[in-house]
């Protein structure tokens, strides 16, 4: 697939197992910068696998082995220092997971990780990019744990921000909030289109649809297909794709075929 | 039926201890020979000897804690958790013999040198000639100016003792607490660029407080009923309450050796106790069954609390 | 807003002559030898003539630190600056301070090497610490090779300490261990002469195995029974008792000792032939066929064991309970399986290995037990039998310093050899509860166990 934006991130070959099982086989893929990019797919088809191993969370787990290359603005991500690596790419999670801490302590929290200060200026200005700052400008000292799921996750955002990431993966960010909170968090992931590359994991395909530019549909560890959003959704090219994308059933076996 | 034990005791403990004991039970002195119990030296003692040992054994149990848990690479934590079963699995009454051990290898060479008062040399302490030897000291050519066989005695050989014996019991505990703390906190803190180090400073450890202070807890009640191992090697008899700072090298003893002195009647006796002997034994181990009570609530809310702050 | 870390060292461009790699690594190697020369303090006194060589050596490392990020980088290296301000005041001090410090308030001497060893450790922590950081790059992942070792320190030094002890009890205890030995018991004879006796450790060998196969039989059914109920049925009584267990666990070793002795206080008016006394104090029969009363039979000394061990095999089998997976419950009452038929069939057969488990560590326990026999054992002379006195190998330990006379007499050199009986025992138990605990979990229950 040919992108005409530069790419921030190149995968190639990536395969991910856990023990003698295959969680990922061989993706090849380029990640276009500054743009929100989907991975979509049924339970199981090693999506958030593939998340976890582009900022090498994936080493937490002692059975796994990664094999491939992905680099990162060119580079090998890994030869880098793994922290490093995860400076430059943040991950919120599926469940919104703020530190026991107050709002202002956990934003800052990567920051001060990093030996940088926290200053007020960052503080504001993570908050407002992640739509968080009206809600919570009052509450700045009060723990992060008062506040609702979709808050938390908004934080959680916020926090990632605050360290100035170039990528930002996400897995099923809005996978344990409600319609409304849904929403007011896809309005954040909007709104960090341009000045941050977004790479989000979601069984949601309709918020696949609303948020990203690009989409990627994997099955069984495998892309099956990788485009333009509006491309994927109206004239896909394999059938199990547009199987999926109308809710029909799809087997492992498809992905092969 | 755990709870009915205490029911029990109590009764037991109540009876012959009430009568006798209002008789200057606090005073300071304590000596069989002149049927003086004052309780207030062994209190110190087990006090002193608890927060010695406490104040060695919960450094070094953490730390095992977090080899075990943390070094997740290679052998080290493996080798470090098959260890703490095993040492774990040590009776106490072995440690007493440790006494002997130790006092030959560390007390003796880093306390007492190797001199004996005819061949001191002043010059060692630094004192001149003239000064030496003190004046207020009586001169007794077969002893030291200082009495190295009070190491035996001392409240820093018992600590050690006791030491070793909770490290055992709270490593274990500790490392669950660390293990239970969510791998999600953990995650979020990696994935925003902290290190394992920042991590575990800020995030892991101090979500396993509660858990910290629960294995605290039971490691001070065990200092306090196994201090009884200390009897080997400090003896039963508390005499004076020493002073905290200077006197770790003096002889003090807990409220287990001193309560199994009494009701015990060591050195061949039948093991029958008479009169007050008796009544202030039962009311020792009353005392340490109050003071156990009085640590496990304290430990409950410290740990509530500190639960409520981190939502866990 | 990016924000950066602070690098002190730039990295080289190829070709500069760059001293920065040597440097921290001389930085590290010097903290790593202050370390290990604190710890041979430690050990010996004569080390501590090794501390001002390599106070100096980390004086000169560090000045070295300070003058190069200088010249290079125009910043000044606070760390190196703390480094070497350490190194000279702990260089003093040990100067000045005389061999033994000797104070009026201090009841004894201490010698200059624990001195020694604080300042060493205290200079060479931070110097290993940063070195090793700046050897590898400065990245953040550096940081933690560098500072995670220190957690070793203390895991060392109290190793060291528990060796120590190891290697006393094999080279004294094993020494005087004999065949004989094991197999004569402690007997004491007054004969015209005086005290007669002869020396043996299998009384108390009997005695301790007498101990735990008693307080077992009488501990696993309560034991078992009580893990099931706290497990299987909710209630405020199950919290209570899983409560006083935990607590009740780590002090009252004394006090049950305390509550026997009670007893047998109790009963010393009763006469020996008496089944009340009998119970509880035990009885011999001295040369003329009378009977006297002991001090504390074996079967009250394992009646109060087993106060200790129920907790023990309770919480493993309660362990067991509760990690049955929730699919093969709930299999078996769809299934439409009774409770007890459940419990019998599925739920018990997987926690067997538990309850095995808490089976050997509770005998562990009633082993090395001391504090509960206290008042009520003996010296085992009068043979082996649950009316008998009680005695066993810890016990005879405490005797050996606290018995009678003649006991001491005969017996107080093979402390260290009761002890490594003890140990072997109480260790092969121990490590034996592990292994099957492990071993029997992989296989017994497959995958299904989970990780």
């Amino acid at each position: 697939m040919e992108l005409e934006m530069s790419n921030v991130i190149e995968v190639e070959k990536l395969q991910v197992s856990y023990g003698d099982q295959d969680a990922v086989q061989g993706i090849d893929m380029k990640i276009a910068g500054g743009k929100v990019t989907a991975i979509i797919g049924p339970s199981g088809c090693g999506k958030t696998t593939f998340l976890r191993s582009l900022n090498r969370l994936t080493e937490l787990n002692e059975k796994c082995r990664v094999h491939g290359s992905v680099t990162l603005d060119g580079e090998d991500i890994f030869a880098m220092d793994p922290v490093s690596l995860r400076r430059r790419i943040g991950m919120v999670f599926q469940k919104p997971n703020p530190f026991p801490m107050s709002v202002k302590d956990n934003v800052l929290y990567g920051v001060k990780a990093q030996g940088g200060r926290g200053t007020r200026a960052i503080l504001e200005e993570s908050l407002r990019k992640a739509v968080l700052w009206d809600e919570v400008k009052d509450r700045l000292f009060s723990s992060a744990l008062t506040l609702s799921g979709g808050q938390q996750q908004r934080l959680c955002i916020a926090r990632c921000l605050a360290v100035a990431p170039e990528v930002i993966l996400m897995d099923e960010p809005a996978g344990s909030l409600d319609p409304g909170a849904t929403l007011q968090l896809e309005a954040s992931i909007l709104a960090m289109k341009g000045a941050y590359t977004v790479v989000i994991v979601t069984h949601d395909v309709q918020e696949a649809r609303r948020v990203s530019d690009y989409t990627a549909f994997m099955l069984s560890g495998r892309v099956v297909e990788f485009g333009r959003t509006e491309d994927v959704f109206e004239s896909a090219a394999k059938e199990v794709t547009r199987d999926y994308l109308a809710g029909r059933l799809v087997t492992a076996a498809a992905a092969v075929a | 039926m755990a709870a009915m034990l205490v029911v029990n005791s109590l009764p037991a403990l109540d009876n012959p201890g009430l009568d006798q004991l209002t008789r200057g039970e606090f005073a300071s002195q304590f000596s069989t020979g002149e049927r003086i119990f004052g309780l207030l030296p062994t209190i110190s003692g087990t006090v002193l000897l608890t927060v010695v040992a406490v104040a060695l054994a919960l450094p070094v149990a953490l730390a095992m804690a977090i080899v075990a848990t943390e070094f997740t690479l290679g052998p080290v934590g493996r080798v470090m958790r098959a260890l703490l079963g095993v040492l774990g699995g040590i009776p106490p009454i072995v440690y007493a013999l440790l006494a002997v051990v130790l006092v030959e290898q560390f007390m003796i060479p880093k306390f007492a040198g190797d001199m004996t008062f005819a061949t001191f040399d002043p010059a060692k302490i630094g004192a001149s000639t003239e000064t030496w030897p003190p004046s207020d000291v009586p001169f007794n050519a077969g002893a030291y100016p200082w009495d190295p066989t009070g190491l035996n005695n001392s409240t820093l050989l018992g600590g050690i003792l006791v030491a070793m014996l909770i490290v055992p019991f709270m490593a274990p505990l500790m490392a669950d607490a660390i293990r239970n703390v969510p791998n999600s906190a953990r995650e979020a803190s990696l994935a925003v660029g902290a290190n394992r180090w920042f991590t575990l400073r800020h995030i892991t450890l101090p979500l396993a407080l509660p858990g910290i202070v629960a294995a605290v807890a039971l490691g001070i009640l065990k200092a306090m009923g196994d201090a009884l191992i200390v009897i080997f090697v400090i003896g039963w008899e508390a005499n004076g309450v020493p002073n905290p700072f200077f006197d770790v090298l003096e002889r003090t003893a807990p409220i287990t050796s001193t309560s199994a002195g009494l009701l015990g009647g060591f050195q061949g006796n039948s093991g029958v106790c008479t009169g007050a002997s008796c009544h202030v034994g039962y009311f020792g181990a009353l005392l340490l069954l109050i003071a156990a009570v009085v640590i496990v609530l304290v430990s409950t809310v410290l740990q509530a609390r500190l639960r409520k702050r981190t939502a866990l | 807003m990016r924000t950066t870390e602070a690098r002190t060292f730039a990295v080289p461009a190829a070709g500069r002559l760059s001293l920065e790699r040597p440097l921290s690594g001389a930085t590290a190697g010097g903290g790593l030898l202050a370390i290990a020369a604190g710890l041979a303090s430690l050990a010996d006194n004569g080390a501590e003539a090794l501390a001002l060589p390599v106070l100096a050596l980390m004086l000169m490392v560090s000045l070295g630190d300070i003058s190069y990020v200088w010249f290079e980088n125009r910043t000044f290296d606070r760390s190196a600056a703390a480094i070497a301000g350490a190194s000279i005041a702990g260089a003093l001090l040990l100067l000045v301070m005389p061999e033994y410090l000797y104070g009026r308030e201090i009841n004894g001497i201490i010698h200059r090497s624990l001195f020694a060893s604080a300042v060493l450790i205290a200079v060479g922590v931070p110097a290993s610490i940063t070195g090793v950081q700046r050897v590898l790059g400065g990245a953040p992942s550096a940081r933690d090779v560098a500072r995670y070792p220190i957690v070793l320190l203390p895991v060392i030094v109290a190793l060291a300490a528990y060796a120590l002890l190891m290697e006393r009890l094999v080279s004294d205890g094993a020494g005087k261990l004999s065949w004989d030995l094991l197999t004569t018991s402690y007997t004491e004879e007054v004969t015209d002469a005086g005290f007669v006796y002869e020396a043996g450790l299998r009384n108390h060998i009997l005695g301790t195995l007498m101990l735990i196969g008693l307080t077992s039989a009488i501990s696993i059914p309560p034991g078992v029974g009580a893990g099931i109920f706290v497990s299987e049925y909710r209630g405020p009584l199950a919290h209570i008792i899983r409560f006083s267990t935990t607590m009740l666990r780590a002090i009252s070793v004394f006090i049950i000792g305390v509550v026997a002795f009670s007893l047998v206080d109790a009963a010393s008016g009763s006469a020996p032939g008496d089944p009340i006394s009998d119970f509880i104090r035990g009885y011999y029969s001295d040369a003329n066929g009378f009977k006297h009363a002991a001090k504390g039979s074996f079967l009250l000394a394992a009646v109060f064991l087993s106060l200790l061990v129920i907790p023990v095999i309770a919480r493993s089998t309660e362990e067991g309970l509760r990690s049955v997976p929730r699919d093969i419950r709930e299999g078996s009452i769809a299934l439409g399986a009774t409770e007890g038929h459940g419990l019998r069939r599925i739920l018990l057969p997987w926690a067997m290995p538990n309850v095995i488990t808490g089976l050997l560590l509770g005998a562990a326990e009633a082993a090395g037990s001391v504090a509960v026999l206290l008042f009520i054992a003996g010296t085992g002379q009068y043979g082996v039998g649950p009316l008998k006195e009680a005695t066993s190998l810890s016990f005879v330990i405490f005797e050996t310093k606290y018995g009678p006379k003649p006991f001491q007499d005969a017996m107080g050199s093979y402390e260290f050899s009761a002890a490594l009986l003890l140990l072997i025992i109480t260790l092969g138990l121990t490590v034996g509860a592990l292994v099957i605990k492990q071993r029997f979990i992989t296989r017994y229950r497959g995958s299904l166990a989970g990780d």
